[in-house]
């Protein structure tokens, strides 16, 4: 129960952030994902996992979608986040089950990069493909790059010293 | 290891989502919007009161400037205004005065502590001689003391070396004007001599050098006490600080 409410006060401070970041600088930022790369980091990177004392992957998928869904309520639009964010976690926690990576910072770097684009990825894909909306594809291509960029030195900062 | 049960969980879930955002892109299922910053609005309020108030220092400091510009362009027309109205008068003296040799301009203070003179930026190139009269509109400035091609030195009427032929306009009565620093005294109007304090002062024309009738200045008072004479102080017309166009005339 512990453990809920933390991350769910979690989940709070991270949607209160990414708006203030908003509204104060209007840079959008995926801090979302920097959550359920924390949420991983806690639970699943190697020394814990060694100890076997992670939990099981149904949990932390619905914990994910549960991520998706706050962010998508936001968007008008139910569901891309929630797959993406999904998928992006579920693909986290298998990489970080594999004992033949090192994780060294640049390592982490490289990982919260590619997987914070591939979640923006996802999610742009569903709603280009669904919705008639129209986009200016260099610049989204482009706010996806920062976003991506923005989350690799946070990430390292909230897994210093880890595992 | 790849557990069913997550993989399961997944599929799920993506399947689930699919079919959500398939029927909301045909707008079968409208899902209602929430605007999470209007949770924050008394923040997003706090930062517009913070961006009006940079805002309006940064344009509080611009109008300022505009200001100051502004009174400055201001003082600059208004001092125009001021010098055509003044080279209007000088013209309707000139146009009245046939005798004016020309109109020149206040250059500077006189060069010489011991003398009160000014300078004008007209000179013998311009017909002016020596003790020609220079006056304004008001009346009588002084004499033209030195004489170069571009300009020339007026003595003041207040300069103790200054002396000049007047008449009680009044009265008639005669005496012989000289300045005392910052005003003037009539000496040599005997004492039977009705002056009234306002009585206005005006050149004579005896002394061969001022045009007759030129106004100078008016009473101030008159002093009995002393001697055979009246010694009458006199406040010049023109005050010697705000001399700026001069129009000189010809000796008397």
């Amino acid at each position: 129960m512990k453990k809920l409410i933390k991350w769910i006060s979690l989940t709070a401070l991270t949607l209160l952030i990414q708006s203030l970041i908003l509204i104060f600088t209007g840079i959008k930022t995926n801090l979302f994902f920097l959550l359920i790369f924390l949420f991983i980091v806690d639970y699943y990177f190697p020394k814990e996992q060694k100890k076997n004392i992670s939990p099981n992957e149904v949990y932390p998928l619905i914990f994910f979608a549960f991520i998706g869904f706050i962010e998508d309520l936001g968007q008008e639009i139910i569901g891309p986040s929630i797959i993406s964010k999904s998928i992006t976690g579920y693909l986290l926690i298998k990489i970080t089950n594999q004992f033949f990576f090192t994780w060294s910072p640049p390592f982490k770097g490289i990982i919260i990069f590619i997987f914070t684009l591939l979640d923006e990825f996802i999610s742009m894909v569903i709603v280009m493909s669904f919705f008639n909306l129209d986009f200016e594809h260099f610049v989204l291509l482009k706010e996806i790059f920062i976003r991506a960029l923005i989350n690799v030195p946070l990430g390292l900062f909230i897994s210093w010293g880890r595992p | 290891m790849i557990k069913k049960s997550s993989i399961i969980s997944l599929i799920l879930i993506t399947t689930f989502c699919i079919f959500l955002i398939f029927y909301q892109s045909k707008k079968e299922i409208i899902l209602p919007k929430f605007y999470f910053s209007q949770l924050l609005k008394p923040l997003i309020l706090v930062k517009d009161s913070i961006k009006d108030f940079l805002l309006l220092k940064q344009e509080n400091a611009q109008l300022k400037k505009q200001i100051f510009e502004l009174s400055l362009k201001e003082n600059y027309y208004s001092s125009l205004v001021q010098e055509n109205k003044r080279l209007k008068e000088i013209l309707s003296l000139k146009e009245q005065r046939k005798d004016i040799v020309a109109i020149g301009k206040v250059i500077s203070k006189g060069s010489t502590k011991y003398l009160k003179t000014i300078w004008i930026d007209k000179g013998s190139a311009h017909g002016i001689k020596k003790d020609y009269s220079a006056v304004t509109t008001n009346g009588l400035v002084g004499k033209i003391v030195s004489v170069y091609p571009e300009s020339s030195e007026i003595l003041l009427i207040t300069d103790p070396n200054f002396s000049v032929s007047v008449r009680i306009e009044r009265s008639r009565a005669e005496g012989i004007l000289s300045g005392k620093g910052d005003k003037c005294v009539i000496k040599y109007i005997p004492l039977e001599e009705e002056v009234l304090v306002g009585d206005r002062v005006i050149t004579s024309g005896l002394d061969g050098i001022f045009p007759e009738g030129v106004i100078i200045g008016a009473v101030k008072s008159s002093d009995k006490r002393k001697g055979l004479f009246q010694i009458i102080e006199v406040i010049p017309m023109q005050p010697e600080n705000k001399i700026e166009e001069v129009a000189v005339i010809k000796r008397g």
